[in-house]
């Protein structure tokens, strides 16, 4: 009869299994997380054009979000998922690696294998492969992959960067460059050209066109250009101010400011037939429009309330609202794709700032510390704000997280830096 | 104790009684394996460690001073309530509690006991003492046991809660609400030996990172303190809801 007493015992067991603890994490610490890039391996002739992990590496450590193992510190170096010691890893406190190989047969291609440490698993692999100089390029596209792997978020390495640089000349006209550059301001080209001042540079949401201001025809006007052929089309050349366009979300339409009538107003632009609509009718300045992603309404600035604020247009009910509240002086808003969080200039304490605005909360959140910051423009995925700023007394470029945790300076180069623009996602 | 019952009446004679308590015993398992040993999440008992340094302010002496006669047989039950035991029984959502860290000494919540004895009379006091002194103290010490191996255990779940808080990192997608919960078994060690999602947040990033905060963290070394059986009843499988309240949004 002693089965029976196990029966008995098994159906308390049974039952008292049932009340299991639950223990509630509600709280984190959201320190970077630790990853190791081992180098790629090179299978093709010589050395390799390009150091792929490096691009890879440096886009992680930017986010702010990972904190890549140095490469002094590893304790092996494996580039096939075979040669993969976790506890070397796991030795190192790293939480995911990173290992692949490059090889070159027309095109570069590469391999790539991504592992989680902690549970011993391959998370992840894929291949990218593009032309040679184009190298870079794919290592953006790798990062992006792991990006979005591991933060659920879409990455946005494989994108480009706009800005105007200015070198001061002695007695003469300045020198305008347009510029456009890899999301980490590396392979910089320049678009444009000007004795004459260069302006607002903007993206079409397909990361094919861009906008600019040139005072080339000695007079402010919009000009629109192809990047990949070149071909240039002169939008507006009317009288007094032409300026800030911004690229409707569905590419068809222009806002842009204009003074033809008065003062500066804000205008749409039919792209198509060139048509002229004129959306704010004040005696004070409207300017700096920017769509929000719906494409339904448009932010701008503008002193009719004595100070600058930002204001909301609303197409369809064609109303005006006020949009922000805090401080004296709030202008040049820039929206991110979720339609919520705007980066602003903020002044506080006669100081600019580059601030975040929470549309839901209506939270405003200072992002910067440094005094004298411009023109905030953010990732196509939300994460990181680039602005213009001073540093040792000339303009240059510096990014921050939209959590204001991490901030970096662009590479620095010659001139006056200025007027930053993120592209839209690339289409490959 | 039932166990003693059906084992005594071994007389071979009546056969029908042990096939009869056999064949109840395994409709009964029958029906627990089928319908209650399947996941059913509302059922969880939901343990926040945290609320304990709340519980020992709720005992507060001056609340017995006002009351005139106390009585001695109800007054102990009513003093137990307000301790971590009975917090570990509420099926309602204890969400308004503050987020307080643990503290280590739980003791604060026993005390005011023999304070609120004194204000009774005199008289009543020896009465109590003379009548019901041991029936008392012996309730009493029931419940302090339980109280006890209750508290240590939620000491225990306050230690995993903070280390694994310590070793949480939420990928950038991870939104207030969001919830993952995760089943854990460790050996006595304090060792995990297995990390897996009873029920997914629906974002495969955010689900690894708490499966992530619980590898890193590894092992719970403080449980060898514990005793085996609370070990086994408490610790040798649990479960982590991973679900942030701190965020922006």
């Amino acid at each position: 009869m002693k089965w029976l007493v196990y029966v008995v015992l098994n159906v308390v067991l049974v039952l008292s299994a049932r009340a299991e603890l639950t223990i509630e994490i509600t709280q984190g610490v959201d320190n970077p997380t630790d990853i190791a890039v081992v180098p790629f391996a090179w299978q093709g002739p010589g050395s390799s054009p390009e150091d792929i992990a490096a691009v890879i590496d440096g886009d992680l450590a930017r986010s702010g979000q990972f904190a890549p193992v140095g490469r002094a510190d590893m304790l092996g170096r494996p580039t096939t998922g075979a040669e993969v010691f976790y506890r070397d890893w796991r030795a190192l406190d790293t939480e995911y690696l990173l290992i692949g190989r490059v090889s070159v047969a027309g095109q570069m291609r590469i391999e790539y294998e991504l592992f989680d440490v902690l549970r011993q698993t391959s998370v992840y692999s894929g291949v990218e492969t593009g032309p040679v100089n184009e190298a870079r390029m794919l290592g953006h596209r790798v990062a992006d992959a792991v990006y979005e792997k591991l933060t659920g978020i879409r990455g946005a390495f494989a994108t480009r960067l706009l800005y105007v640089s200015v070198t001061r000349v002695r007695g003469g006209n300045d020198y305008s460059r347009l510029t456009l550059a890899d999301s980490d301001g590396a392979r910089p080209i320049v678009l444009l050209e000007s004795r004459e001042p260069v302006l607002a540079p903007a993206w079409s949401p397909d990361g094919q066109e861009i906008a600019y201001v040139s005072f080339e025809t000695s007079r402010p006007a919009i000009f629109r250009q192809n990047l990949a052929t070149g071909q240039r089309e002169q939008l507006t050349n009317f009288k007094g101010l032409n300026g800030a366009p911004s690229w409707s979300p569905d590419g068809n339409t222009m806002a842009m400011v204009l003074s033809k009538d008065g003062n500066p107003d804000i205008y749409l632009m039919d792209l198509a037939s060139k048509r002229l609509t004129r959306i704010t009718r004040h005696y004070a300045i409207d300017t700096e429009p920017a769509w929000m992603p719906d494409g339904k309404s448009l932010l701008f600035t503008s002193d009719r309330g004595g100070r600058p604020q930002i204001y909301r247009y609303n197409l369809r009910s064609a109303t005006t609202e006020r949009v922000t509240f805090e401080g004296t002086y709030n202008a040049r808003a820039r929206v991110a794709q979720d339609g919520r969080n705007v980066v602003i200039v903020h002044q506080r304490d006669g100081r600019f700032h580059i601030a975040l605005l929470d549309l839901v909360t209506n939270r405003l959140q200072i992002l910067t510390s440094t005094e004298l910051d411009e023109s905030p423009s953010i990732a196509p995925n939300g994460s990181m704000v680039l602005y213009a700023t001073k540093y040792a007394d000339r303009g240059i470029l510096a990014a921050v997280s939209v959590d204001g945790d991490v901030k970096f300076r662009l590479p620095a180069r010659e001139g006056d830096v200025r007027e930053p623009a993120w592209s839209p996602y690339m289409s490959r | 104790m039932n166990t003693s019952i059906y084992a005594k009446p071994v007389a071979p004679r009546i056969v029908y009684r042990p096939i009869l308590a056999t064949l109840v015993l395994h409709g009964l398992m029958l029906y627990f394996l089928t319908v209650n040993w399947t996941d059913t999440g509302g059922e969880v008992t939901r343990v926040k460690p945290v609320p304990r340094v709340i519980n020992a302010r709720l005992v507060d002496v001056s609340e017995f001073k006002p009351k005139p006669k106390p009585k001695p047989a109800a007054k102990p039950k009513a003093k137990a309530k307000p301790r971590p035991v009975a917090k570990a029984k509420p099926k309602s959502k204890p969400k308004p509690v503050a987020k307080v860290k643990p503290v280590a000494k739980p003791k604060t919540a026993v005390k005011p006991k023999p304070k609120a004895e004194p204000r009774i009379s005199e008289q009543e006091l020896a009465a109590i003492a003379r009548a019901d002194l041991s029936h008392a103290m012996a309730q009493e010490e029931q419940v302090q046991a339980t109280a006890t191996a209750d508290e240590m255990a939620a000491s225990f779940a306050a230690l995993i809660q903070q280390t694994v808080v310590n070793y949480w990192n939420r990928p950038p997608s991870a939104r207030n609400g969001m919830e993952a919960l995760l089943a854990i078994q460790l050996i006595p060690t304090g060792e995990v030996v297995s990390v897996t999602v009873l029920k997914s947040s629906g974002n495969t990033a955010f689900d690894r990172s708490a499966i992530n905060a619980v590898e890193k963290a590894g092992s719970f070394p403080e449980l060898q303190n514990l005793p085996s059986r609370e070990f086994e009843k408490t610790f040798r499988r649990f479960r982590l809801l991973f679900r942030p309240e701190d965020l922006r949004y």
